[in-house]
């Protein structure tokens, strides 16, 4: 079994609200509820949940971009959250981010080569005319042209955006890599291309992915594993395979039914989720899910429950 | 008995910018029977959304409808909405046919009430009395499953989700019952468990008014879900046009193939994905021969120049191309 190289422990990130311009009042609103969760070196956890669910915000955390209210994310074996600022750059080398939007997280004014150059001169990665073989090795190997070095991100299309995007996350010569919703922007066959591109780079370096994206088939076709958020908690995770088949958690399924199939034939059952997700300032008392569950009890309105394994590598958490 | 509701035949739309024209529609052809759903999809900038904005005639400056004929079959019998004035075309628009926008916050009115809202149509089109119309209105929105329908007329857009802004712009669109609904998008900016919502009641609608619909989507999986119909559209042009089974199951068109092929599926994962080398056309340039053949791997020398127009290839099932429909 390959060695762990993420783990979270009890990760929790809050942020303080205040309610009204005089309010005495602080609220907490829980983005990251006590999330547990071990990628192993070279796999893909995927990560789906609905908007708000805290799936973007646990990525932010483990980049340590947003200080953990408490828990603690070990990556390779060493704690990031009592690390200091210099120390954490250090290690920010060896996980990299790659963005939803690919124009808004590259600079407008700085040419592709810039872009792909100011990690390594930040580094200080090598000398200046082996950063210059780099960024040309980068590009080919995210399959742009080699004559892009010298253009600005506007002249490219989304997905040759996202190449770059890709490519400046890859300079650094990272572990892990977090993706968030990279493919969600583009159109499919666009999508397909990165989805691809992003496969074959990790089975060139041996790179570890943590992915995130709302699109349950698309983290399917990417991850071995999948992990389904809910208002800040993870409610389930398991293997990709066992979590579309035979999923447990009731959030899951309801997850997996309201998803439109690109085949008539299997048409979705009806209506199997009302009504919205609750806001994160208010969250319901016991089970978070209980308002909308079909199958909920009085129980799910006093008691949170907690994640249990279930089968051989399924930790669930239900009633 | 299939009765005919819209016929669409050769529409052109064009923008005239400072950059050149814009071909962004070119000779759409389609026909939507009484209650079908008719599902027009493709990638971003292939037309999907300024061939509904022209059957709605929303079309403005710089852009202009070019030629065409869009023969709708009304209240008052045949009539190709083209020709109409301005002001007729007014009578028709959000009576008997209406439309959905892809963001409920920026289609609806943000400093007018919800309940506002809804009534105007019913007042101007069915003539009805603020009384009348304000009752209308709460049967409408408890119909489009919005709690405590009565005391919501009086709030305004920000104050519902997403999810209920967007049923909010279904009450509206259905208010008069219209013989056609347009969803653009509807449901794009919604989640899943949202979008699953706002599609059952689209279908439960559709059924309850007799309804048709045209739904544009570049989602597959909700094509599939409640299209009778498929056009697939590929820079401005329609390229393969048939019932949802055959479409799905057996595309003909090469465009079509490949973006089935590049979905990711629930319950099958392959190795990878298809994908199409290359870029869609520019919409400025004029194509010559058909718009797909400098990206398509089954392209034959009359590709280039001809462009091959829509030809039958089975029943109710047409396809431009040289290749597909020569089989």
């Amino acid at each position: 079994m390959p060695e762990t190289l993420l783990q979270t422990v009890d990760l929790v990130k809050s942020f303080p609200i205040r309610r009204g311009f005089f309010s005495q009042h602080h609220f907490r609103l829980v983005a990251v509820d006590r999330v547990n969760l071990t990628i192993r070196q070279g796999e893909t956890l995927g990560l789906v949940g609905e908007s708000g669910c805290g799936k973007s915000t646990l990525g932010l955390t483990i980049m340590q971009l947003y200080e953990p209210t408490s828990g603690s994310v070990i990556f390779d074996g060493q704690e990031l959250t009592s690390m200091g600022g210099g120390e954490m750059q250090k290690k920010r080398r060896q996980m990299q981010m790659i963005f939803q939007d690919p124009l808004a997280a590259l600079d407008p004014r700085m040419t592709v080569e810039e872009i792909l150059r100011e990690p390594m001169d930040i580094h200080r990665v090598g000398t200046v005319t082996e950063r210059g073989t780099e960024v040309t090795r980068l590009l080919k190997v995210t399959g742009m042209p080699s004559d892009a070095a010298l253009r600005f991100p506007t002249e490219f299309s989304g997905g040759q955006q996202q190449r770059i995007g890709i490519a400046r996350a890859l300079a650094l010569q990272p572990k892990l890599l977090i993706c968030d919703e990279p493919v969600s922007a583009l159109d499919v066959s666009v999508q397909a291309q990165i989805l691809n591109l992003l496969r074959d780079l990790q089975d060139q370096f041996g790179l570890t992915y943590l992915f995130i994206s709302h699109n349950i088939a698309v983290t399917g076709f990417m991850s071995q594993r999948i992990g389904v958020m809910y208002l800040g908690q993870m409610v389930e995770i398991g293997p990709s395979q066992v979590i579309v088949r035979e999923s447990r958690h009731p959030y899951t399924n309801a997850l997996l039914k309201a998803v439109p199939e690109p085949e008539p034939k299997r048409k979705r059952l009806k209506r199997s989720l009302l009504g919205d997700v609750p806001s994160p300032i208010d969250r319901p008392s016991g089970c978070p899910f209980h308002p909308r569950c079909p199958i909920a009890e009085d129980r799910c309105q006093v008691e949170a429950p907690a994640m249990r394994e279930i089968g051989r590598t399924m930790p669930w958490r239900v009633i | 008995m299939d009765e005919l509701l819209l016929e669409i035949n050769n529409l052109q739309t064009e923008f005239k910018l400072n950059q050149g024209t814009v071909h962004a529609v070119n000779g759409v052809s389609f026909k939507l029977n009484k209650g079908e759903v008719l599902g027009i999809v493709g990638e971003s900038g292939c037309g999907k959304s300024v061939t509904a904005l022209s059957v709605m005639r929303l079309i403005e400056a710089p852009g202009r409808i070019k030629a065409g004929e869009m023969l709708f079959h009304g209240e008052k019998g045949v009539t190709d909405l083209l020709k109409l004035s301005p002001t007729d075309m007014e009578q028709v628009r959000g009576n008997q046919m209406s439309m959905i926008f892809q963001d409920p916050m920026t289609s609806l009115n943000p400093v007018l009430t919800i309940g506002y809202q809804i009534m105007e149509p019913l007042k101007i089109h069915r003539k009805m009395a603020e009384e009348q119309a304000q009752a209308t209105a709460v049967k409408l929105l408890e119909r489009v499953g919005i709690p405590e329908a009565a005391l919501r007329l009086k709030d305004y857009p920000h104050q519902f989700s997403g999810g209920m802004r967007q049923r909010v712009m279904v009450a509206m669109a259905v208010a008069c019952s219209p013989r056609l609904l347009i969803a653009d998008e509807p449901t794009t900016a919604l989640d899943v468990t949202i979008q699953a919502q706002i599609i059952d009641l689209i279908n439960e609608l559709k059924d309850e008014f007799g309804t048709a619909v045209i739904i544009i989507t570049h989602d597959l999986g909700v094509v599939a879900e409640i299209a009778n119909q498929v056009s697939v559209m590929y820079a401005g042009y329609v390229v393969e046009n048939g019932p949802v089974q055959q479409i799905f199951e057996a595309p003909r068109h090469p465009y079509t193939k490949a973006l089935m092929g590049s979905i990711p599926r629930l319950h099958s994962w392959p190795e990878r994905l298809t994908t199409i080398e290359g870029a869609p056309p520019s919409l400025t340039d004029r194509i010559v021969g058909c718009p797909f053949q400098p990206r398509c791997q089954f392209r034959i020398e009359r590709c280039a120049s001809e462009n091959p127009g829509l030809m039958p290839i089975a029943t109710g099932h047409t396809c431009a191309c040289w290749v597909a429909g020569h089989e």
